[in-house]
């Protein structure tokens, strides 16, 4: 389907709303699609794109600007015209199994479940919660022990997604998917479980085109937990918190029902202006803050403003690099979904310890 | 076009003025900026976006000075060529973009870069309306005002001139001057018309005042099946005689199923300060005999005129190509032989093509498909097409304004004493050269 120029997605776009220039907004970059051109706003324009999705949403015809722009970017890679932290990343995923540019050393509570044996789940936490943030994945193994899911860790391959939405070439994620595939086979897991939206596309839909897809089902954490969390009887707290719909998650792969089932059970959820389908980005995406950081960072604050406008005590999201980048916006208290399920979790514990105790 | 040193100058002027974060000579930045929703496009030599009168004021006296052509844009989503700039420094009015509704006095004020489709919601929140709004709101006031654009609701609620109470414009000699009383009464020569429908031609609009009505408490829209437009033209004749409907619309089997209906369609817009119920009633008398009536209130009728906006761009899928709408106006009564030979043209030129037609105002809209690069095409076959439109006594742009695309089809005399006007206001004709003949 061809662009008309309608410009109904320009407003809509998160970089736009920041630029306010035609050349950064979705219309501006299919003008620029079949064009090469040898100066700086060319390369921002294709490179600024969130693959946010947030233009699909809008067009008439729904044509897919993120999709366009990544095979865009694949071209420009190609002929060396991508920022040079571009490839540096890609390197990094080929060399160090992280997008981070070094290599590192597997925290124990993950090498603990180190996928050795049968198991009926693998949980792949992705690059963000084992090296950056761990505590994100540490909430999601202590939520599947204390559901006494049999479950292992696996983690040696980075997923590939934000090389492959910068324009890399399949080949990246193929390692990956390889090891995915043979751990697949040898614990004889049912079900491949992620915490991270960015690694969960990938994995769910993206290898599906690319290598055939793997042999099992994908499902987000949320998904996974969200009929099984009763057993664990949490207790409603009285926190007030906003959703924040990461876009891999949300418009990416369809998944708003679960993360808000889950908070309705421990906690009040207002929504912000913009939710759901119509959820702005953190200003995270495609890889913008490879070499955009100032249009990201307004974006943030952009977001952030809004979940501060809720009234809510602290903004919830289910991605941990919307996480980590709401975080650093320092304007309002972050979590990670797992995370505020796990502390939840804890204090009923210690509550229903206390309460025994008293008996 | 000038020559590199000079043009070196000049960008130092400019920068100087809007400084260097808002102005762009990067060739994808004057290329994102080369295109409307026409088929056409240009080349523009650098984009500005000043954010006061003082600098739109400094940028024209430059203008005057080298003689660059000035282009001013909205969204630059006008369908007729005219934010389209050749060789010229395009004026980005987006930063206008402030506005402030005051429904005691039934007015509102809005900067030219404010964009429509915001002012609707807040307009709405407030329960007061501005009736000529455009079907298509991705608009900036700028470009509503300059293109005199309309839409539905005309033959009830009249057009966008008679809803603007001021202008405030910058002149071509960077003169800023305050047009119009911002009253709802005016004696006199209203000079401030002159610049509605101006297409950037007279010089750069920066705010506008309307008058608001409030908003009508009761609304729907009555949907009949017809079987061909003649009939459908038979029968809001027939409304016409008995009520003043918001508007009737008239919708071709491809434009009802790209909006998810079925078979011709004539679609009736009725609101009401009190209910629309007695009017409601008797189209539905009236209709009966035409074919399936329906009647839609609340969420259903807003949903229906919502997607009704980006009906030319809904058809994409069913046609390929670019959608090009014209808006001939016509007599009513000739609407249905006129619409058979405009078929007829398209059909022997083998262009896809759908009807959507306004019957309250005489407006029809041939919406139709061509290949990106067949300017050359289109450009002969409206030829045709707008000599069947002055044959039957219409007027080849209703409401699109005139652009590039329609200026060789301007009535002579019409077009002297505009020149006549032009020349006293820009004598230099450094304002959205080439557009409307001029
Ligand atoms: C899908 C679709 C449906 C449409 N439906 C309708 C419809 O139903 N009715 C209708 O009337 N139009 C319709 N249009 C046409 C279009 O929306 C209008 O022409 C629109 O008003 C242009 O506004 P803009 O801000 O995009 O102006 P631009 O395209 O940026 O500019 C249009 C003209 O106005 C001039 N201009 C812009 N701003 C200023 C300013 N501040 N001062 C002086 N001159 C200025 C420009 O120089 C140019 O000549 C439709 C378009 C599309 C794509």
């Amino acid at each position: 389907m061809e662009c008309v120029r309608c410009g109904i997605c320009v407003e809509g776009c998160p970089v736009f709303m920041v630029t306010k220039w035609e050349t950064f907004s979705p219309r501006g970059r299919m003008i620029l699609l079949e064009k090469i051109f040898d100066d700086d706003s060319f390369k921002k324009s294709i490179f600024t794109c969130l693959t946010c999705g947030r233009c699909s949403i809008l067009c008439p015809i729904g044509i897919e600007v993120y999709d366009r722009m990544e095979k865009k970017r694949k071209k420009l890679r190609k002929l060396n015209l991508a920022p040079p932290r571009y490839y540096f990343i890609s390197n990094s995923i080929r060399k160090f199994k992280n997008p981070f540019g070094k290599e590192f050393k597997k925290p124990d509570f993950i090498l603990k479940y180190s996928p050795t044996k049968k198991a009926d789940v693998i949980y792949y936490p992705g690059c963000t919660s084992v090296y950056r943030e761990i505590t994100l994945s540490k909430s999601v193994i202590d939520v599947l022990e204390r559901l006494k899911i049999d479950f292992v860790v696996e983690h040696e391959y980075c997923c590939g997604s934000t090389a492959l939405r910068t324009g890399d070439d399949a080949e990246v994620a193929e390692p990956n998917f390889k090891k995915l595939q043979y751990v697949i086979e040898k614990t004889g897991a049912k079900t491949i479980i992620t915490s991270c939206p960015g690694c969960y596309k990938p994995i769910k839909s993206s290898y599906d085109k690319l290598f055939g897809g793997l042999s099992c089902d994908v499902m987000h954490v949320s998904q996974f937990l969200v009929d099984k969390i009763d057993e664990l009887k949490l207790k409603k707290t009285d926190k007030i918190v906003t959703y924040h719909d990461p876009c891999h998650l949300g418009r990416g792969m369809n998944v708003y029902h679960e993360p808000r089932a889950l908070i309705n059970k421990i906690a009040d959820l207002v929504e912000m202006k913009n939710t759901m389908k119509n959820s702005l980005c953190c200003g995270g995406g495609g890889g913008i803050r490879i070499a955009y950081k100032e249009i990201s960072n307004e974006i943030r604050r952009k977001r952030a403003k809004e979940a501060l406008k809720t009234g809510a005590d602290m903004l919830v999201t289910s991605c941990p690099y919307c996480y980590l980048n709401l975080k650093r916006a320092n304007m309002i208290e972050v979590k990670d979904l797992f995370q505020l399920i796990s502390e939840v979790m804890s204090e009923t514990i210690r509550d229903n310890n206390h309460i025994k105790i008293k008996e | 076009m000038v020559r590199f040193d000079t043009f070196k100058t000049i960008i130092h002027e400019i920068s100087a003025i809007v400084g260097e974060e808002d102005l762009s000579i990067h060739d994808s930045v004057c290329h994102t900026y080369s295109f409307d929703t026409s088929l056409h496009s240009g080349k523009a030599i650098g984009v500005a976006r000043p954010e006061s009168v003082e600098e739109i004021c400094d940028i024209l006296k430059i203008a005057n000075k080298y003689r660059i052509p000035i282009i001013p844009r909205g969204f630059g989503t006008g369908n007729r060529g005219g934010a389209i700039p050749y060789n010229a420094l395009v004026l980005d009015m987006l930063k206008f973009n402030s506005f402030s509704i005051d429904s005691k006095n039934l007015k509102l004020e809005a900067g030219a870069g404010a964009l429509f489709s915001n002012i609707r919601k807040s307009l709405n929140s407030k329960n007061v309306f501005l009736p000529p709004e455009p079907d298509f709101d991705v608009c900036s006031i700028g470009g509503f005002v300059a293109t005199a654009k309309s839409g539905r609701r005309t033959i009830k609620y009249g057009n966008i001139k008679d809803y603007v109470l001021g202008l405030d414009v910058v002149l071509p000699n960077g003169k800023f001057v305050e047009l119009g009383s911002k009253n709802f009464k005016h004696s006199g020569f209203d000079v401030k018309d002159l610049f509605v429908g101006s297409e950037g031609s007279l010089g750069v609009i920066t705010k506008a005042y309307f008058k608001i009505l409030p908003k009508p408490k009761d609304f729907a829209v009555i949907m009949v099946n017809v079987e061909n437009l003649k009939m459908g033209v038979e029968l809001s004749i027939e409304i016409l005689n008995e009520m003043l409907p918001t508007s009737i619309d008239y919708l071709d089997e491809f434009c009802s199923k790209a909006l998810n209906m079925k078979g011709k369609l004539i679609a009736i817009e009725l609101d009401s300060y009190t209910n629309v119920d007695r009017e409601v009633e008797k189209i539905e008398e009236l209709a009966k005999d035409y074919g399936n009536v329906e009647v839609h209130k609340g969420k259903k009728a807003e949903k229906f005129y919502v997607s009704l906006k980006s009906l030319n761009v809904r058809l994409k899928n069913f046609f390929k190509g670019f959608p090009v709408v014209e808006d001939f106006e016509l007599p009513i009564v000739t609407i249905p032989f006129v619409c058979e030979e405009i078929k007829e043209v398209l059909e022997k030129n083998e262009i896809k093509h759908a009807f959507y037609c306004h019957l309250d105002s005489g407006v029809i809209h041939p919406i139709m498909f061509f290949e990106k690069e067949s300017v050359r095409k289109y450009e002969m076959l409206l030829n045709d097409l707008c000599s069947i439109v002055k044959q039957h006594r219409g007027y080849i742009a209703g409401e699109y304004g005139i652009g590039i695309v329609k200026s060789k089809f301007l009535d002579i005399n019409s077009l002297e004493i505009m020149k006549h006007i032009k020349k006293l206001l820009d004598p230099n004709n450094i304002m959205n050269p080439g557009k409307m003949g001029l």
